[in-house]
């Protein structure tokens, strides 16, 4: 069955319809990169998923399960599907540790010690074990993220998703995220990435969908999209990538 | 009672600051009195304020949740509009003629004089909350919604994230503004007089009503407010700097300061504290 399946999703704002109709199914394992202009609609559309935003119509099923339901607890599937924002989103009041601390010991209800060794372990992955007692406002951007990532890891969730993870990182430190984010494609981790890095949406995804003005335009393999397109707006919005 | 120095002479001396050294040698004590009740109903009402100030502040930020059924809907409609009505009724209304309502108002309905120093902190609490619900409210608008996103994506529920998340930081932010109520209320308490509250003010009135000597009596009075408002505005600027709050807190300014220094209070650079009217 598949993971997550998303069934004629609309979402608009007042007047403004930002996501008309996208049907689409992750199943586990997949890695899809969501491209398309600003304001096409992507972060919406991941946001919908974590149910940031409700969704005005259609329909998001997890493991079969209708997540729009008035009875569907919302918290517990929040955990098992992380999100990491374009601006962090790290906790100000708390160090790195009890960054990564927090949603365990209060929602997952592990015990302080196993939280702690979980904490380390994830922020060992990426890189950032020995900041670990260090104050969130001290961190890079790229540091801030890299912690962010393993914040959501630490939920043990089995699906990630990425609302333009790079996008608010100078080129130097963009790399040290998407390396991340690619080892965790090779470890089969369900994700879902909304980005603006056309090398790195080639090289990590499965699928790769475009979105144009709220509707998908394009889905399929990156050689697919990327190379064999037949559509001109696909073109054009490609024109300036060249790999 | 008060009065009951058996040595104190019959006969004023001559010039003002003789009679100011005739009132320290005889009276320090209900001075020292007088000064112990205002602090402690200005510490005691402070911080019984700023629970309920954080309380009524939450109450209107209570969330919005469309799958919420009607009758959650309506209560927390109802909770809202209480906290909105209650800073209203308490900023709009002097302290002193509050103070008057709660007091005789007690008597008036339930028959039960109050201690005057149960008054004294009833009202103070009162009244601090609401301008405290304004103060945290305003730290709470100042915190980015990115931080309760980041709390709920992680699958904390609304009031989980607002307690170990947003309100943490916006009383971080706001402790300025938190301290300088305490500030306020030191100088404010005087209006207590009125339901004979024996603090500072009201210990030097009945000096004058003995002998009739105001301005000697008010001068040490109001030198005493001063030397405990400017003591207490330092040692809070010393918390804050061990706090590393990045800010200055101003002196302590008269209540009819048109400026309203608090709209001038810089947090990193960002402007947190809302237009704050004086009481008084």
């Amino acid at each position: 069955m598949a993971l997550l399946e998303i069934k004629d999703l609309h979402k608009s704002f007042d007047n403004l319809q930002v996501l008309d109709g996208i049907d689409l199914t992750v199943n586990k394992g997949d890695v899809i990169s969501i491209i398309g202009s600003s304001g096409s609609g992507k972060s919406t559309f991941i946001r919908c998923l974590n149910l940031l935003e409700t969704p005005t119509n259609g329909e998001i099923l997890y493991n079969g399960e209708s997540i729009l339901g008035k009875s569907f607890n919302v918290n517990s599937y929040r955990t098992r599907v992380g999100m990491v924002f374009q601006s962090f989103n790290l906790f100000n009041n708390m160090d790195v540790l009890h960054n990564c601390m927090l949603g365990q010991t209060t929602v997952l209800k592990r015990s302080k010690e196993e939280a702690e060794k979980l904490s380390m372990e994830y922020l060992n992955k990426v890189g950032m074990g020995m900041f670990a007692h260090a104050k969130v406002t001290s961190l890079s951007g790229g540091q801030k993220q890299r912690v962010a990532i393993a914040r959501a890891l630490c939920m043990s969730p089995q699906i990630l998703l990425f609302d333009e993870p790079t996008s608010a990182l100078d080129p130097e430190m963009v790399g040290e995220v998407l390396n991340v984010i690619s080892e965790l494609s090779k470890e089969k981790m369900t994700m879902i990435i909304v980005t603006h890095e056309m090398q790195f949406a080639y090289d990590v995804s499965s699928k790769v969908i475009f979105l144009d003005k709220g509707k998908i335009l394009e889905e399929g393999t990156p050689k697919e999209v990327f190379d064999e397109t037949k559509n001109q707006r696909t073109k054009d919005f490609l024109k300036r990538f060249k790999h | 009672m008060f009065l009951t120095f058996a040595d104190i002479p019959s006969k004023l001396p001559d010039g003002f600051f003789p009679q100011v050294g005739f009132f320290l040698q005889y009276y320090w004590l209900e001075f020292l009195k007088g000064m112990g009740v205002t602090l402690l109903i200005s510490l005691v009402g402070t911080i019984c304020g700023f629970i309920l100030g954080v309380g009524l502040a939450l109450l209107r930020k209570l969330e919005k949740n469309p799958n919420d059924n009607k009758f959650v809907k309506v209560v927390k409609k109802i909770a809202s509009g209480f906290s909105y009505g209650y800073i209203e009724l308490f900023r709009g209304t002097p302290m002193m003629v509050q103070a008057l309502v709660i007091f005789y108002g007690a008597a008036y309905m339930f028959g039960t004089v109050m201690s005057t120093l149960i008054a004294g902190f009833l009202i103070v609490s009162l009244n601090t909350a609401a301008y405290m619900a304004e103060i945290i409210r305003s730290g709470l608008n100042s915190i980015d919604q990115g931080q309760i996103e980041g709390g709920r994506s992680l699958g904390l529920s609304y009031r989980q994230t607002m307690f170990k998340i947003v309100l943490p930081q916006a009383i971080k932010n706001v402790i300025p503004a938190i301290a300088n109520e305490l500030v306020v209320n030191i100088k404010d308490t005087s209006v207590l007089s009125v339901i004979m509250v024996t603090d500072l003010f009201y210990n030097g009135k009945l000096i004058v009503a003995r002998w009739y000597a105001q301005f000697p009596v008010y001068f040490i009075v109001s030198i005493i407010y001063l030397i405990m408002t400017i003591s207490l505005t330092r040692v809070l600027r010393l918390i804050e700097k061990k706090m590393n709050i990045k800010t200055k807190i101003s002196l302590p300014l008269s209540v009819t300061d048109p400026s309203g220094f608090a709209t001038n209070e810089l947090i990193d650079g960002k402007d947190y504290a809302e237009p704050k009217e004086r009481r008084l």
